[in-house]
């Protein structure tokens, strides 16, 4: 059964009388398991599409299918309970809340997904020992450098054990030392099974994935896998 | 259950934001502080003299005092209206000897400010001159020495009573009693000098008690008024069953006493009463319309600084949206913060109000009035800003809740 399948579908935004066809008529298929990048330009509907997939934002059209359930158009309040326990989100600008500290930010998911109260804490431990974090996890956001931050927040994405890893343009505040860290990151995580995609316009960066897609005007133009 | 405990992470939360911008908080609190400090102190000041008035009215008997009410004769008695003497120590008798429903009678011939000295030292206060039964119906207490009783009434004996605040001042040693002291230029003996009245925190009515010196009415009227007139006259009934009776009884020896004119009226403490009661309630309904404004006003300046705060904070709303946060779960964060700042603002209002208070109890003289430190008016104050937290937060965190996520994360 696949993790994640699309068929048709399309985001239309309304400003005024000109309408933006974000996404146009994209199918997709990915399998658990799988490492996946998204290449192209600046306004080619990657962020969009990564949105819809992140249960943040409904299609305007077409069929969305999660783990075989047809997911197009559900609630507010189902969406939120796939973001807390099916997805874990990446922001390039990490998003880490500034007063709260590592480990605190860790634990919001599992806050939110209302689950394993009493092993919160251990959790968080596993998901910061994880990423390599142990040492930061009494200092706040501002106290880190920019890979610890997104090493942070990569532990906040998958201290749920999500289905699918979710990341929009991961690297894009990083130096490249740090870049090369992070993707080494989501390799790892890859090679433990885990589902992920990434959304960059980095040709280095998307070599770390196996399969590359490239979108451009809110349709998918290539879809490529390189051998094991 | 699982809200409740959202809403204790955002009281705990809420606490923290508080914490974090301290002054702000402050401000934010100001109207919630004032209005329960406002509260606290006005009730206070009301308790205080409804109390007062309150402790008067059953210290001087009650309902079961009627008292003797000079009044202008009726028209078709206004010529002859001359023929009454008026109020006089012959009411007293009379009185005494043909109403049995009266327990005890209290006439006064008040004779001013008077200089007391004794020993080159000297101090002013009224002088009042009264029958023995002025210690049945105020429930006088002696520390030294006695009452003026009836043998000093027969004889009009230079005699005098002195009130605490005189015997403090002139005889701080004590052993006041059998010494002499000179009232405006007569020699009198001291026979007893009273407890004081009321308690330390009791001002106003009671405390004026003590700066007083009582001499036996005939003394009063030989020596100072040089005649009978009194200034004033009640009676206390034995039983109030036989009130209505005691009336017409007391009404009826006036009317000869008085020579068959209607110069008087005998009036019964319903009228004090029931104006009482007004006050009372017109005093509860002020109180109540100046805190509610208050807080009112205190709830709106919590909802404006939520207000600010959510715009401050829609990042964090997104992410927390965005790591699976439900809008109840948003809702109740905003909410449980506004709850924060006013009941923190209420707990600070509270000690504000016991700073008040005492600062009210200094400045103000305990003759005067006094002022209350009610603690039923701190809890209501308390609870009221907690309540007016609640209701301020909602339309703030409402607005939060409805965030969409991807906006507020773009939200710079
Ligand atoms: N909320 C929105 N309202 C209107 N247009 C939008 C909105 N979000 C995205 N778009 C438009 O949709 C297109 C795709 O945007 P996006 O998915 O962010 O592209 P990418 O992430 O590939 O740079 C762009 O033309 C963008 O301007
Ligand atoms: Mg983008």
């Amino acid at each position: 059964m696949p993790l994640v399948e699309f068929e048709n579908l399309s985001k239309i935004y309304r400003m005024g009388d000109e309408t933006v066809r974000a996404l146009d008529g994209v199918g997709l298929r990915i399998d658990p398991g799988e490492f996946v990048a998204i290449l192209g330009p600046s306004g080619s509907g990657k962020s969009t599409l990564m949105h819809i997939l992140g249960f943040m934002d409904s299609p305007s059209g077409g069929r969305l299918q999660f783990e075989g359930n047809e997911v197009g158009r559900i609630s507010r309040a189902h969406r939120s309970w796939y973001r807390a326990n099916r997805i874990g989100f990446v922001f390039q600008a990490f998003n880490l809340l500034p007063r709260l500290t590592v480990a605190d930010n860790v634990v919001l998911p599992i806050v939110y997904s209302r689950s394993g109260i009493r092993d919160r804490n251990a959790r968080a431990a596993t998901a910061l020992e994880r990423v390599g974090m142990t040492h930061r996890a009494t200092h706040i956001p501002s106290q880190l450098s920019g890979g610890e931050r997104q090493r942070a927040a990569i532990a906040r994405a998958i201290v749920n054990t999500p289905s699918l890893i979710l990341a929009d343009e991961p690297t894009g505040n990083l130096d490249s030392r740090n870049v090369d860290r992070i993707m080494e990151l989501f390799t790892g995580l890859s090679a433990e099974g885990q589902t992920i995609v990434v959304v960059t316009h980095d040709e280095h960066v998307a070599g770390f994935a196996r399969r590359t897609i490239r979108m451009c005007d809110g349709r998918i133009s290539e879809d490529t896998s390189r051998p094991v | 259950m699982n809200w409740m405990l959202t809403f204790y992470g955002g009281l705990v939360n809420g606490l923290g934001e508080v914490w974090a911008h301290k002054f702000r908080s402050l401000l934010s609190m100001a109207g919630i502080i004032l209005g329960v400090a406002a509260l606290v102190a006005m009730v206070g000041v009301v308790q205080g003299m409804l109390g007062e008035m309150r402790e008067y009215f059953e210290r001087t008997g009650g309902i079961t005092r009627l008292t003797v009410e000079t009044r202008e004769p009726p028209d078709e008695q206004a010529h002859i209206a001359h023929l009454s003497p008026g109020m006089t120590f012959r009411d007293v008798e009379a009185i005494r000897g043909g109403s049995p429903l009266v327990r005890w009678i209290d006439p006064e011939v008040s004779l001013g400010w008077r200089r007391f000295s004794h020993d080159g030292e000297r101090v002013n206060a009224p002088l009042r001159a009264v029958l023995p039964d002025r210690r049945e119906v105020l429930r006088l207490e002696l520390r030294e020495g006695r009452f003026i009783g009836d043998l000093d009434i027969a004889d009009a004996s230079p005699v005098v009573v002195l009130g605490s605040w005189i015997g403090d001042h002139l005889f701080p040693e004590g052993n006041a009693v059998g010494k002499r002291i000179n009232i405006h230029g007569t020699n009198f003996r001291i026979i007893g000098v009273l407890e004081p009245m009321g308690g330390p925190d009791q001002g106003g009515w009671f405390s004026r008690q003590n700066r007083v010196g009582l001499i036996p009415v005939t003394t009063g009227m030989k020596r100072f008024s040089g005649n009978d007139r009194l200034n004033s006259l009640s009676v206390q009934v034995a039983d109030v069953a036989y009130l209505e009776d005691a009336i017409e009884q007391v009404s009826n020896i006036l009317m000869q006493t008085r020579r068959g004119i209607r110069d008087f009226e005998v009036a019964t403490m319903e009228e004090q009463l029931a104006e009482f009661r007004r006050m009372e309630r017109s005093f509860t309904f002020a109180l109540g319309g100046v805190a509610g404004i208050s807080l009112l006003v205190g709830g709106i300046g919590i909802m404006n600084v939520m207000l600010a705060v959510i715009n401050e904070r829609i990042r964090e709303i997104g992410v927390r949206k965005a790591v699976g946060a439900r809008g109840t779960d948003i809702f109740i964060q905003f909410l449980a913060e506004a709850v924060v700042i006013s009941v923190v603002g209420g707990m600070i209002g509270v000690m504000a109000s016991v700073g008040l208070v005492v600062m009210m109890q200094e400045l103000v003289e305990a003759e005067q009035f006094r002022i209350v430190l009610s603690s039923p008016a701190m809890v209501v104050g308390f609870l009221f800003s907690a309540a007016i937290g609640l209701a301020s937060g909602v339309y703030p965190a409402m607005r939060a809740a409805r965030m969409n996520v991807i906006e507020a994360l773009r939200y710079e």
